[in-house]
């Protein structure tokens, strides 16, 4: 059981773990998060309850409790940043501006990584060499970031219909259904929903 | 006592009158993250009503997420009441006219999001809101957890904590509304509706509202649907309803002798006694009193068609 207010420490397998790319997990794993207020009594209160709770999560359900989680830590990389940028990577800062931005907008069709520089009001060219270290360039992580939480989305439906696929896609950004399951199958071998939406 | 309106706060108009002659208190406090917006009320025993004249019927926030913290809430929406204990949480339409009964000393926190967000219809929310959610449910739990924290840590976050808060709420929300429609489609496809719906009826025989269009509803079907599914048994649903209202009542009269046929009747859903006596003496050739009498011994010459064992 986790003391309401001793400061949280994760460690970078943690951060890993949840989600954050390595420039968040490099901000957020510097120094234990302050549980006493902000957003780390949040992000405190929210774990606690994960793992004193009674009942048993599913896999969807642990997966959008770790989505939670993820957008509340890189919030929390964010806090940091506008904080004091000075003493950090400035890599490391732009990255976890600019995952803000795509928190703030996953849902938004017209979310592309100009959007984003665009937003930040530097280059594509800076912001993806700012990403060159993660794993993932700007759209990869936007375009796997949207899939990913769809297909949680769609993990949990006994019965995901077209209207069902189609739905979720839109939720997450895709533009049309058939860009959706396109990049659905690219991504996961298996088109959303078992098979049951067809092509267009 | 009517509480304003305006954008960032939480609800509709409502009313609010108290239980209590004194000492009456009312605590409230207004938050608002992003595209949530929340209040928390602690205050004595009260009934309130909504003024539903002031939102459009269309307003886009129009759901609302309830959690009570302490005591107890009764929302009565339509034909249907939901009793909420300590702990639990409640979804509902907010658009649609309704009330709450806090019988005493209560502290709950009200939350309210937009329909849209939430991906939910008029039919989801009127099945969500006919049972409350543990908060010892997962996305119960996570939902009770972020608005505990951000009710309490308000003045210590910044614009932008509060705009990844709200997102984080909106996460919690929308799993906890598609976890409950979810659970229970999956629930009536794996089990057979009609004994769903007989576990559902005995559940739920102290309500007034119990009746096929209800029970539809909440698991999702038709009312041609789940009537069919009666086809093969040997009783219709209506029967069925009537049969364990019956079995209850008897019970309650045989246990309690002093209690009175009126609130026997309304323990098992039923608002008007003579409809009751009827009923009962339909099924049990004599009324509820005179069953009673007979069952403590009182009586020893029971009437030509005594149905009873």
């Amino acid at each position: 059981m986790r003391d309401a207010t001793a400061p949280l420490v994760l460690a970078t397998d943690d951060l890993r773990d949840f989600g954050l790319n390595a420039s968040e997990t490099a901000i957020v794993a510097a120094q234990p998060i302050d549980t006493s207020a902000g957003l780390g009594a949040v992000i405190s209160g929210v774990l606690r309850q994960l793992s004193d709770g009674s009942a048993r999560p599913t896999g969807a359900e642990r997966a959008q409790i770790g989505f939670i989680v993820r957008g509340l830590l890189s919030a929390v990389a964010y806090e940091r940043v506008e904080a004091d940028a000075a003493g950090l990577d400035p890599h490391d800062a732009l990255v976890v501006r600019a995952m803000q931005v795509i928190y703030a907008s996953l849902d938004d069709p017209l979310l592309t990584s100009r959007a984003v520089a665009a937003r930040l009001g530097i280059s594509v060219r800076t912001l993806q060499v700012a990403f060159g270290r993660t794993a993932q360039p700007v759209s990869e992580t936007i375009r796997s970031l949207r899939l990913e939480r769809a297909r949680v989305d769609l993990m949990d439906q006994p019965d995901s219909t077209p209207a069902v696929c189609a739905a979720v896609g839109r939720r997450w950004g895709f533009h049309g259904t058939s860009h959706f399951v396109r990049a659905f199958e690219r991504q996961y071998g298996v088109r959303p929903g078992a098979g049951v939406i067809s092509r267009d | 006592m009517l509480l304003p309106s305006n954008a960032s706060c939480v609800l509709v108009q409502m009313e609010a009158r108290t239980l209590v002659e004194s000492p009456a208190y009312r605590r409230m406090s207004r938050h608002s993250f992003g595209d949530v917006a929340m209040s928390r009320i602690a205050s004595v025993g009260q009934s309130v009503t909504a003024l539903l004249d002031e939102i459009p019927a269309q307003a886009p926030e129009s759901t609302q997420i309830q959690l009570v913290e302490s005591g107890e809430l009764i929302l009565q929406q339509g034909a249907q009441q939901t009793k909420v204990r300590a702990g639990d949480m409640l979804v509902y339409d907010a658009s649609r006219p309704f009330e709450f009964l806090y019988p005493g000393e209560f502290t709950t926190t009200i939350m309210q999001v937009s329909s849209r967000l939430l991906d939910v219809t008029g039919g989801d929310l009127q099945a969500l809101a006919s049972r409350p959610v543990a908060s010892s449910s997962v996305a119960g739990g996570a939902l009770a957890a972020l608005l505990h924290a951000a009710v309490r840590n308000d003045a210590a976050l910044s614009p932008h904590s509060r705009e990844a808060l709200s997102r984080a709420v909106a996460d919690a929300s929308r799993l906890l509304t598609q976890d409950h429609s979810t659970r229970r489609q999956a629930r009536v496809a794996s089990g057979s509706l009609a004994r769903m719906s007989l576990e559902f009826v005995h559940d739920h025989l102290d309500d007034p509202g119990l009746s096929a269009s209800r029970i539809a509803a909440d698991f999702f079907v038709s009312v041609r649907t789940l009537h069919a599914a009666f086809e093969g048994e040997r009783e219709t649903l209506g029967q069925a309803i009537r049969r364990l209202r019956t079995a209850r009542a008897r019970r309650l009269l045989a246990d309690n002798p002093t209690m009175e046929i009126r609130a026997v009747a309304e323990s098992v859903g039923y608002l008007d006694v003579s409809n009751f006596i009827r009923t009962f003496k339909g099924a049990e050739g004599m009324t509820p009193a005179q069953w009673r009498r007979r069952q403590l011994g009182y009586e020893t010459h029971g009437p030509a068609r005594g149905g009873h064992a």
